[in-house]
C-alpha cells in the first residue's frame, strides 16, 4: 500500500499475449496509459477487452509480456494486494454484495485496506445511496445494487479504477451519477479504464479511446477526434454517439461529442445534466 | 463437479437416452455381481465407457475426489472390524473378508461415479430437453432434471465470479484457518442470496413463457433415435436381466 488513496498510477501493458484453452484472446497488446488519464476500451464481443482489464488486477496472468501498475509488476502481486491500487467494478458486480446493510457492504473494501470512513460516505453520497444506506442490499432493485457495488469500489479510493460495462442496466439518473463520479475521479488524478459498448457514456467520460478487435489494437486516438469522425468509426463497426451525430449534422463548431458541449454550441439551450 | 463437455464421439452423437441407459446398466451390473474381481471388471467397463467418449481424463479426477475418502473409510472399518481369517499388517490384524467387502463396495462406488460422470459429460442438456419433450415428458419434470444436471457447473461459475470480485475488494483467501473461516462469509452469503434471487426471477420467467401451461409441447429439433441407439439400449437391458437372472439362480460370483 505504497500509494496515497486517490493518487493515480500509470498503467502499462507490454507485448501482452493471453490465450484461453489455446485460443488467443490477446495477441501482443502494448498500451501505455499515463496516470490520471480516462481510457475507454471498445470493441466487439470477444475482442479481448475484459481479458485485458482482468490482467490488470491479477485475476489472469499473461502468457507473455508484462503488465504494470505504477512501479508494481502485476505478476508479483495477488489480487487482494493489487486492490490497494486497482479498484475493479465487474459487469455483474451486484452479485458480490453480502453485508446486512448497504453502508456496511460499501465499507467492506475500505476496512480490508485499513482506510477510514470518509470514502464510504463520499461514495454513498455521489451515487445517491445515502437514503437507503441502512437497507439490506437485496431489498434494492438490481440497478441500485449495481450502484452499491460501484460505491464499494469507489470508497476504496483506488489510484486506478477499472469498470466493465458500468452503465449496463442503469436508468438515466444512475448513469448521470456514474458519469459525475468518474469525472470527479479524473479531476482528482485517478487513472480510469472503462470497458463499454455505450458510446454516449464513453463520450461523456473518456479522454482516450482504444479499439480492440480479435486481440489486437486497431485504433488508439483521443476521444474527441475518434468519436467525432464517422468515417473513421465506420470501418471499426462503430457509430458516433448521438451528440456527435447531431453536432456533425448541424455543422456545429468544435465537433462536440458530449451532450452539454453540443447544447452549448447550439447556444441558448440550457443544459441540465451531469456536472463534474 | 463437471458438466457437459462438447465432443464428437459416438456417445456425444448418440440419442441422449443411450449414454444414460449405459450408465444405468453399469450401475445395475455393479450390484448384480458380488465377487471383488467381477465388480472391478464393471469398473473397467465404466472406464472404457468414459474413454470411448474421450472424457476419461475429465471424469477421473472428480471421481477420485469423491471416492477416495469413502474408500479409505471402508478399508479401515471393514479391515479392522471384519471377521477371520486375518493377515498381520505390522501390528494390525487386517480382516481378509472385510478387505474383500471393502473392495466390492469401493468398486461399486467407482463404477457408479465413472458411469454417471461420463453420462453428465456426454449428454448435452439441450438435446436431453429435446429428447424428453419429443417423448411427451411434462415440462416440469424436464426442467427439474436439467436444472439438477446443470446446477453444479453454474454454481461453480458463480463462485468464481464472487471469489474474483471479493479478492478485488481486498479479501485474502489464504492465511490461518481462522482467516479462511472469516473469508467464507463474503463468499457464501452472496452465492446463496444471488442464487435465491435468480430462482425467483427464473420462476417468473418460466410462468410468463408458458412453462406451466398444460398440453403437449413441441420439440423443435428432436435428436435422432437410430436403430443403433435402440440396439445398444436393448443390449444393455438384456445384459442386466441376464446378470440378475444369473445372480438369483445362485450361479453368480
Amino acid at each position: 500500500m505504497s500509494a496515497a488513496p486517490g493518487r493515480g498510477h500509470a498503467v502499462r501493458w507490454e507485448a501482452v499475449r493471453f490465450a484461453y484453452d489455446g485460443v488467443e484472446a490477446l495477441r501482443g497488446v502494448s498500451l501505455d496509459v499515463p496516470a490520471g488519464t480516462t481510457l475507454a476500451i471498445l470493441g466487439p464481443n470477444g475482442a479481448g477487452k475484459t481479458t485485458l482489464t482482468r490482467l490488470l488486477i491479477g485475476l489472469l496472468r499473461p502468457r507473455a509480456g508484462r503488465v504494470s501498475v505504477g512501479d508494481w509488476d502485476v505478476a508479483a502481486k495477488r489480487p487482494d494486494e493489487l486492490a490497494a491500487r486497482v479498484g475493479y467494478v465487474f459487469q455483474h458486480a451486484d452479485q458480490q454484495l453480502f453485508e446486512r446493510t448497504v453502508r456496511r457492504d460499501v465499507a467492506f473494501g475500505p476496512q480490508r485496506l485499513g482506510l477510514g470512513d470518509g470514502g464510504v460516505e463520499r461514495a454513498l453520497g455521489e451515487l445517491g445511496l445515502l437514503g437507503g444506506a441502512e437497507s439490506h442490499p437485496y431489498d434494492l432493485p438490481a440497478p441500485a445494487r449495481k450502484l452499491v457495488a460501484l460505491a464499494g469500489v469507489l470508497a476504496m479510493e483506488p489510484g486506478v479504477l477499472v469498470l466493465d460495462e458500468p452503465t449496463a442496466g442503469l436508468d438515466r439518473a444512475g448513469r448521470d451519477r456514474v458519469i459525475a463520479a468518474l469525472r470527479r475521479r479524473s479531476v482528482d488524478g485517478v487513472t480510469v479504464v472503462v470497458v463499454s459498448h455505450d458510446l454516449a457514456f464513453v463520450a461523456e467520460v473518456a479522454e482516450r479511446i482504444v479499439v480492440l478487435r480479435e486481440g489486437v489494437v486497431v485504433a488508439d486516438a483521443p476521444a474527441g477526434r475518434l468519436l467525432g469522425d464517422a468515417a473513421a468509426l465506420a470501418p471499426l463497426g462503430l457509430e458516433p454517439p448521438p451528440a456527435a451525430a447531431v453536432g456533425a449534422a448541424l455543422g456545429l463548431p468544435g465537433a462536440p461529442i458530449r451532450v452539454e458541449d453540443c447544447a452549448a454550441a447550439l447556444g441558448g439551450v440550457r443544459w441540465r445534466g451531469t456536472g463534474a | 463437479m463437471i458438466g457437459y463437455v462438447p465432443g464428437a464421439s459416438a456417445l456425444h452423437r448418440a440419442h441422449p437416452y443411450t449414454p444414460l441407459a449405459i450408465a444405468t446398466g453399469l450401475l445395475l451390473m455393479a450390484f448384480a455381481v458380488s465377487a471383488p474381481g467381477a465388480v472391478w471388471v464393471v469398473v473397467a467397463a465404466a472406464a472404457l465407457f468414459a474413454a470411448s467418449a474421450g472424457v476419461l481424463g475429465t471424469v477421473l479426477r472428480p471421481a477420485a475426489i469423491l471416492a477416495l475418502p469413502t474408500w479409505v473409510l471402508l478399508t479401515i472399518l471393514h479391515g479392522l472390524l471384519g471377521g477371520a481369517p486375518h493377515v498381520m499388517l505390522g501390528p494390525v490384524a487386517f480382516s481378509v473378508p472385510g478387505g474383500e467387502r471393502a473392495l466390492v463396495f469401493g468398486g461399486r462406488l467407482a463404477a457408479i461415479l465413472l458411469a454417471f460422470l461420463t453420462a453428465l459429460a456426454t449428454v448435452s442438456p439441450a438435446r436431453l430437453v429435446e429428447a424428453m419433450t419429443a417423448r411427451g415428458v411434462p415440462f416440469g419434470r424436464v426442467y427439474l432434471l436439467v436444472s439438477t444436471l446443470t446446477v453444479v457447473p453454474r454454481l461453480r461459475a458463480r463462485v468464481r465470479q464472487i471469489v474474483d470480485a471479493q479478492q478485488c475488494r481486498g479479501l485474502r483467501l489464504g492465511g490461518s484457518p481462522l482467516a479462511r473461516l472469516r473469508a467464507l462469509g463474503p463468499l457464501v452469503v452472496p452465492l446463496v442470496l444471488s442464487a435465491l434471487a435468480e430462482v425467483d426471477e427464473q420462476a417468473l420467467a418460466l410462468d410468463v413463457r408458458g412453462g406451466t401451461a398444460r398440453g403437449r409441447r413441441t420439440a423443435l429439433e428432436p435428436p435422432e433415435d437410430s436403430r443403433a441407439d435402440r440396439a445398444v439400449r436393448l443390449a444393455v437391458l438384456v445384459a442386466v436381466v441376464a446378470a440378475y437372472a444369473w445372480k438369483f439362480l445362485g450361479a453368480g460370483g
